[in-house]
């Protein structure tokens, strides 16, 4: 059996092994567009304020991949569904029998006048990475476009380093994806604390030129910023157009089955490139966590190689997002409010923490927890497996449920009251059989 | 491979393992030493009391793990005893393990940004919990041979039951 894998990196690397596991002798090649070895896309704010070293960036590759053929700077111009073949740039023809599309996403660009695309910064490659540490050196001051997780974070990362960072949203609050309008007025004012200067509801309509350098941008309350570079962080699109041209059906990633074989057979998508379902509406929709891209990988990998493991769906929100200095977590349906449809929400705010959960009738289905995470694998647990609560919901909220509550929520999910948890490997307690 | 189960019957609640744990993760490995040490010793699994009953909260080493799938940083890997094991110089502190794992069993040095699990002891050969437990409630065995066990109890019950009503 041949496996061909588009992509080497949380799904890909994560089929590769899945695969491995199941066939210990087909041949399985990954293909990377990138020049550059597998690495941890998360880290790269980290990387441009030296917390994480150039070592620590890239991944290290089990010992049940060395007999994968990895090729870098392979890029893939088209794939042949009927003869089961992918044609690269350089013209060489590569047979598959099985090919799993992992090509993750790209980041979103701007039209902004006056500026080239070459003089816009975007934060998604190695070679994006590279190219805003060089343009940090020497600089002093940096324009951020959009304060999503991407933007704070390398908003945060230029101010480590010393930069004067502003930061300019289009919409009324930092981080509008994951946090509600509470949750956003902490990390803003921990943003601010850090000395991150916000604009937030504003534009860049223009930008300004000295001797044809960016010198700064005008925005659309013709305040004039001064910028010495400027990066661009206003979301990513799905890398789904190699499938859309060999005829696979393309809504806003590449649609997958229950299995996460696309519209061709034989060919699979994981990864941000994946359009599943949500685990907890059924809606259509395309997760772009790593934590799903990794599932996914693992999902599909298994199925290529004659597995017939079914993928429940993500969640599209499930984030742990550490900005400013202030931990957070998103889970699930984190919007929603008292009174909205079938929502009841429970939530308590001390401080500068704040912890909200979201119930649907008996089940949780988001949780939003900022300066005080304690608890949240047991939210999520409760979210993914769907189990109802029985118990008083501002208990549940209580910084530590531990006690009686995790305890009674644990035998539950454990198999000592009704079934759940069943994906999970846990052979414990004597009552039951592994 | 070997995992720790547990004799829910047989629990106290005297937290011994707990005790046991955070004294083999210290770094003189000697109680007395231990509880002055800066940061402060770990431990990494947990006894919640519910419904009257002691549940000692264990680390699974699931597979597939939640925790190991989350990780952005490569901090979580499987060793070749199929644990997962925490690797302190890759962590950057994002929580995302903390997040996924459903037993909360993967806590927080919070003084260093660390994230803190159970290694099954690496450098024993039976974990440090499963030594300290007085009534043998905590248990490192082989999943076939420990349900092995537990059949013959549940053989000797049947058994003892029918004798009864003949």
């Amino acid at each position: 059996m041949r496996y061909v894998i588009i992509g080497n990196s949380a799904a890909g690397i994560a089929a590769a092994q899945a695969i491995r596991g199941r066939d210990k002798h087909g041949s399985i090649m990954i293909l990377s567009k990138e020049t550059c070895s597998a690495y941890y896309r998360p880290l790269m704010p980290l990387f441009i304020d030296g917390r994480v070293s150039d070592d620590a960036l890239y991944q290290v590759l089990p010992q049940s991949l060395l007999s994968t053929e990895i090729r870098l700077g392979a890029e893939v111009r088209m794939i042949d569904t009927e003869c089961k073949e992918l044609s690269l740039a350089s013209g060489e023809i590569l047979p598959y029998d099985r090919l799993l599309i992992s090509t993750g996403s790209s980041a979103q660009r701007l039209s902004i006048p006056g500026l080239e695309p070459s003089e816009v910064h975007v934060l998604r490659n190695m070679a994006d990475v590279e190219a805003i540490k060089l343009a940090a050196e020497g600089a002093d001051r940096a324009l951020v476009i959009g304060a999503g997780r991407v933007g704070t974070k390398a908003a945060m990362a230029l101010r480590r380093r010393g930069l004067d960072v502003a930061v300019v949203e289009q919409g009324d609050r930092v981080v509008p994806f994951q946090f509600d309008d509470k949750a956003s007025q902490i990390v803003r004012r921990g943003l601010e604390g850090w000395g991150i200067q916000l604009h937030l509801e504003r534009t860049v309509r223009g930008i300004e030129k000295v001797d044809g350098k960016v010198a700064g941008v005008v925005l659309d309350s013709e305040e004039f910023l001064k910028a010495d570079f400027v990066i661009v962080a206003v979301g990513i699109k799905p890398n789904a157009d190699l499938g859309k041209q060999a005829g696979m059906l393309v809504r806003t990633g590449l649609v997958t089955d229950r299995f996460l074989q696309t519209t061709a057979p034989g060919v699979y998508a994981a990864g941000d490139v994946a359009e599943t379902v949500d685990l907890i509406t059924g809606e259509n929709v395309v997760p772009g966590t790593w934590t799903a891209a990794v599932e996914m990988g693992r999902v599909a990998g298994g199925n290529m190689a004659g597995a017939k493991h079914e993928y429940p769906g993500a969640l599209p929100l499930q984030n742990s997002f550490v900005i400013a200095n202030i931990p957070t977590v998103s889970i699930g349906m984190v919007h929603a409010r008292e009174g909205d449809g079938p929502y009841t929400v429970v939530s308590e705010t001390r401080g500068e923490t704040y912890r909200k959960l979201v119930f649907s009738e008996k089940l949780l289905v988001g949780a939003l927890l900022v300066g005080d995470i304690d608890a949240a694998g047991f939210y999520n647990g409760l979210i993914k497996a769907g189990t109802p609560v029985e118990s008083s919901r501002e208990k549940l909220l209580d910084r530590r449920p531990g006690h009686a509550l995790w305890g009674r929520h644990m035998a539950t999910a454990c198999g000592l009251g009704s079934q759940s948890h069943t994906n999970f490997h846990a052979p414990v307690f004597g009552h039951n059989e592994p | 491979m070997k995992e720790v189960f547990v004799h829910l019957d047989r629990c106290m609640g005297c937290r011994s393992c707990q005790l046991a744990c955070a004294t083999e993760h210290s770094a003189s490995k000697n109680l007395f030493q231990a509880v002055t040490e800066t940061p402060q010793p770990r431990y990494r699994l947990y006894v919640e009391r519910a419904d009257g009953k002691n549940l000692p909260i264990t680390c699974r080493h699931c597979d597939p793990a939640p925790c190991l799938e989350a990780c952005i940083a490569g901090a979580l890997s499987r060793d070749d005893k199929g644990a997962v094991i925490h690797q302190e110089s890759r962590c950057i502190g994002c929580w995302s393990c903390l997040m996924v794992c459903p037993y909360g069993v993967v806590g927080r040095k919070q003084e260093e940004r660390l994230a803190v699990k159970c290694d099954r002891c690496r450098d024993r050969d039976v974990p440090a919990c499963v030594s300290a437990c007085p009534t043998k409630a905590l248990v490192y065995a082989d999943p076939e041979e420990f349900a092995s066990k537990v059949r013959k109890v549940q053989a000797g019950i049947i058994v003892g039951a029918m004798a009864q009503h003949t």
